[in-house]
């Protein structure tokens, strides 16, 4: 699984095609999904406690707008996180899956040292 | 000294941000570093997820959780009267998950490993599990040093 835990916004995305789509933002109480054309890619900026309960409405609002802005990429920006467990995982493997057929990036950004443990455990790094 | 706790609530996923939180609150007698609080919640949050998804499988059922301190050692067990656990040894090896459809990572076990100091399972199939986690919080030491030099400059003022 090709991810970086880098607080910078890999070159890689500057390289991408032309912009497609409109850039947008759409804020939630417990996340802030913004889509950059330029790069194709959609940040999800989790204000939330990642648990099975609340890994249901991320995803449903995650899928939504990757279905919607046809995105290559999805960066994560952990640092305003309050809590994640294993559940969190599943969400991060889960959008994996969907983007690895467009040959497409997850990129972790903001991994605090707890949540690094967390994310090693998994071997999600690789 | 001993102190012990037990909560009862239903099933529903959205009891699992409450458990984490009543759990912590009950550790700050113990007075934790916010990494040990952390790997509480985190342990915590893993079995009572497991005992909703799993165990109940998201249908109705009550989990109990059992918390008990003894000088700074904690316990805290997971309880539901659910499906049970066929093969406790396979449930608990990284990766694996009897839920692959629902997104799980199977990594609930490992973390639980990971972040406290034992984790025991019983389980009988259709009548239920028990997920019981030790932990040893570090001894406080500093702070220790600091409570008596407050006291002696206030015996001295
Ligand atoms: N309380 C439980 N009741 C029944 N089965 C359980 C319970 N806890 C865990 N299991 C089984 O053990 C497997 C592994 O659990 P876990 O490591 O937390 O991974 P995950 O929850 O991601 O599947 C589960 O998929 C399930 O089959
Ligand atoms: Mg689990």
């Amino acid at each position: 699984m090709k991810t970086k835990k880098d607080d910078r916004i890999s070159a890689f995305f500057y390289a991408q095609h032309g912009k497609i789509g409109e850039d947008t933002t759409e804020r939630m109480e417990f996340m802030d999904i913004e889509y950059n054309g330029q790069r194709r890619a959609l940040i999800v900026r989790l204000d939330a406690e990642v648990d099975h309960h609340s890994a249901a409405q991320i995803r449903e609002s995650v899928d939504a707008q990757f279905l919607r802005t046809k995105a290559n990429h999805i960066i994560f920006d952990f640092s305003s996180l309050q809590f994640m467990d294993s559940s969190g995982i599943g969400l991060i493997m889960g959008r994996y899956r969907l983007i690895r057929p467009l040959d497409g990036k997850i990129v972790l950004a903001g991994v605090s040292e707890q949540l690094d443990r967390l994310m090693s455990l998994s071997g999600i790094y690789k | 000294m001993k102190n012990e706790m037990r909560l009862l609530f239903d099933a529903h996923s959205s009891n699992e941000a409450f458990a984490r939180t009543a759990v912590a609150a009950f550790v700050m007698q113990l007075d934790p570093t916010l990494e040990e609080i952390s790997d509480i919640k985190t342990a915590l949050s893993e079995a009572v997820t497991n005992a909703i998804v799993h165990g109940y499988e998201e249908a109705e059922g009550v989990v109990e959780v059992h918390c008990r301190v003894e000088g700074r050692s904690i316990t805290v067990s997971v309880t539901d009267t659910g499906k049970g656990i066929a093969d406790i040894q396979k449930a608990m090896e990284p990766l694996y998950t009897g839920k692959p459809e629902a997104e799980r990572s199977g990594m609930g076990f490992t973390v639980m490993e990971a972040f406290m100091d034992s984790v025991s399972v019983q389980s009988i199939l259709n009548e239920g599990t028990t997920v019981t986690m030790e932990k040893q919080l570090r001894a406080h030491d500093a702070r220790g040093t600091l409570f008596s030099a407050a006291e002696t400059n206030h015996s001295e003022a």
